[in-house]
């Protein structure tokens, strides 16, 4: 698998920004992807070294929608979340704007 | 923080060039971004719990720039203003500074102020006003006003005469045409010459009742319709009946009858304090006037042509609502007077300079005496509008809600002319 069909995006929400000095980066990753995969997928596009990885398989919620007094019930997409720990003094700048960091 | 310049571009104009550290806008910025982000919410996360760097990411730096220059600048206006102990009477016309960058580093400011009013003397003025006393017979004919609200109408037998009351049909033609307003029936009118068009009533004098006539009546030059002045005109009239005024007799039972008073004495001092009351407030309304002519006479300071405008507006404005209350349009008025708003504009300048000047002389004592108006004369002025209106003093607060302000200027202008006059010196003519 390529690098970049790994990492799918950053996941820029308030839970991820509220990282561990600024150290942790939290990503959206292809589900089948191993922490492995992901480690060399992260330090080739960032070109940084990875210390640890934690992931997550998160499962979508359950959704419903009532329109036209149809019901009808959905579910959010299931994802993998990877948070990646950085070597200290190193961080990813994505479009030159670092988002975790506050 | 670096203080602003001040240039004046005319005597009632100044610019003001007010410098932003960027200290003051990054603080502004932050403060801006917290106000927008509030209402802000954006996926994975809470409504106003959004990070600057994603805001800015979605909405764009210059979004926070901006508000925060909408923040910043009225209290930076403000504290230039307060600087220079400015007194603006407009808002001012604001431009940007920006740096090559395109950051904003100040602001240009062009606004009208007051012009500096150098006062002179204006306490101990001498005045020229004569006092007129109130005679006897001013007493005696309000007495006799009053008399004849009490009369009663005595129907006679002979030819009437000036002061009688008549009742008549008439119809009036001009050049054998009728016209609108000339024809009435059954009318019932005191004869008395002011009242009608020249040689109406004095027609009808000598007439019996039940007799017919034409009387020859001219319409004066200065007639309220334009289309029959200083018209010749025909009136046919048919006199029904005729009656003559009797006057109470002038005594203590009139008196009783009309007042509180006991005698005819009584009202008669009444009467005269009354009276007596009229004419010294008409007085101090004429020493009023004198003093202001005085004291403007030598003053010439420069007007702003904005509030001379604006005061214009403002007779244009009651112009058209007298208009209006006549029943015409403006434009119908104009048309009447074959004027157009300009030729209407330029005639009321003068007028218009005069009240400017006279208010701003006014409002220029009324800061060198403190002279302010108090809550209680606030409740003072809204109490006797509320009676003016017959409503209730609450309503009354309600519907002028900011005119409040206007309401307070006006307290402040006339205690400012009753303090004038106190401390005028008024004296006999020579």
């Amino acid at each position: 698998m390529d690098a970049r069909d790994v990492i799918i995006s950053p996941r820029i929400t308030e839970k991820a920004m509220a990282n561990a000095l600024g150290q942790q980066y939290t990503f959206v990753v292809h589900p089948a992807a191993t922490k492995t995969q992901i480690r060399h997928a992260i330090e080739e596009i960032f070109s940084v070294n990875v210390l640890k990885i934690n992931t997550v398989n998160v499962r979508g919620k359950a959704r419903s929608s009532a329109r036209k007094g149809v019901r009808s019930s959905g579910k959010a997409s299931d994802f993998k979340k990877a948070t990646v720990t950085l070597k200290p003094g190193q961080k990813i700048e994505l479009g030159g704007v670092n988002y975790f960091e506050q | 923080m670096t203080s602003s310049t001040l240039t004046r571009l005319a005597a009632t104009q100044v610019e003001l060039e007010i410098p932003i550290t960027s200290e003051e806008l990054e603080a502004a910025q932050e403060r801006a971004f917290r106000k927008l982000a509030k209402n802000v919410r954006l996926p994975g996360f809470r409504q106003g719990k959004v990070p600057r760097k994603v805001f800015e990411q979605t909405y764009g730096a210059q979004s926070i720039v901006s508000q925060a220059m909408d923040d910043v600048v009225p209290e930076v206006y403000a504290k230039a203003v307060r600087e220079h102990d400015l007194e603006p009477i407009d808002r001012p016309r604001m431009e940007l500074i920006s740096d090559d960058e395109g950051n904003p580093t100040g602001i240009k400011a062009v606004v009208d102020v007051r012009p500096a009013i150098d006062l002179g003397t204006y306490k101990g003025v001498e005045i020229a006003q004569a006092t007129a006393p109130v005679t006897d017979e001013d007493v005696e004919r309000s007495l006799l006003t009053l008399a004849k609200d009490r009369a009663t109408l005595v129907p006679v037998d002979r030819p009437a005469q000036i002061g009688d009351v008549v009742t008549m049909d008439y119809e009036g033609k001009i050049d054998g045409v009728p016209f609108e307003g000339g024809t009435a029936q059954g009318q019932t009118t005191e004869l008395d010459e002011e009242r009608f068009i020249p040689g109406f009533a004095t027609g009808i004098a000598g007439m019996k009742a039940g007799e017919t006539k034409d009387v020859d009546a001219t319409f004066p030059e200065q007639y309220g319709q334009p289309d029959l002045a200083g018209k010749q005109a025909v009136f046919t009239i048919v006199l029904h009946d005729v009656k003559e005024l009797e006057l109470p007799a002038l005594d203590d039972e009139f008196a009783k009858s009309i007042s509180e008073n006991q005698t005819l004495d009584a009202l008669r001092d009444d009467v005269r304090k009354r009276l007596e009351a009229i004419s010294a407030s008409r007085a101090r309304r004429a020493i009023g006037n004198a003093l202001m002519e005085q004291l403007l006479e030598t003053q010439n300071f420069e007007l702003p042509e904005i509030l001379v405008e604006r005061e214009i507006d403002q007779m244009i404005n009651d112009a058209s609502g007298s208009a209006a209350r006549s029943g015409v349009t403006f434009e119908e008025y104009l048309a009447q007077t074959g004027k157009t708003e300009e030729a209407l504009r330029e005639e009321y300048r003068t007028d218009a300079q005069a009240r400017v000047k006279g208010t701003l002389f006014i409002e220029a004592v009324a800061k060198a005496e403190n002279i302010a108006a108090t809550p209680a004369d606030i409740a003072m002025e809204l109490e006797s509008l509320a009676r003016q209106y017959g409503q209730p003093v609450e309503k009354i607060r309600a519907a002028l809600g900011n005119n409040v302000l206007s309401l307070m200027d006006g307290i402040v202008r006339n205690k400012t002319l009753e303090f004038l006059i106190d401390h005028a010196k008024v004296v006999e003519p020579a």
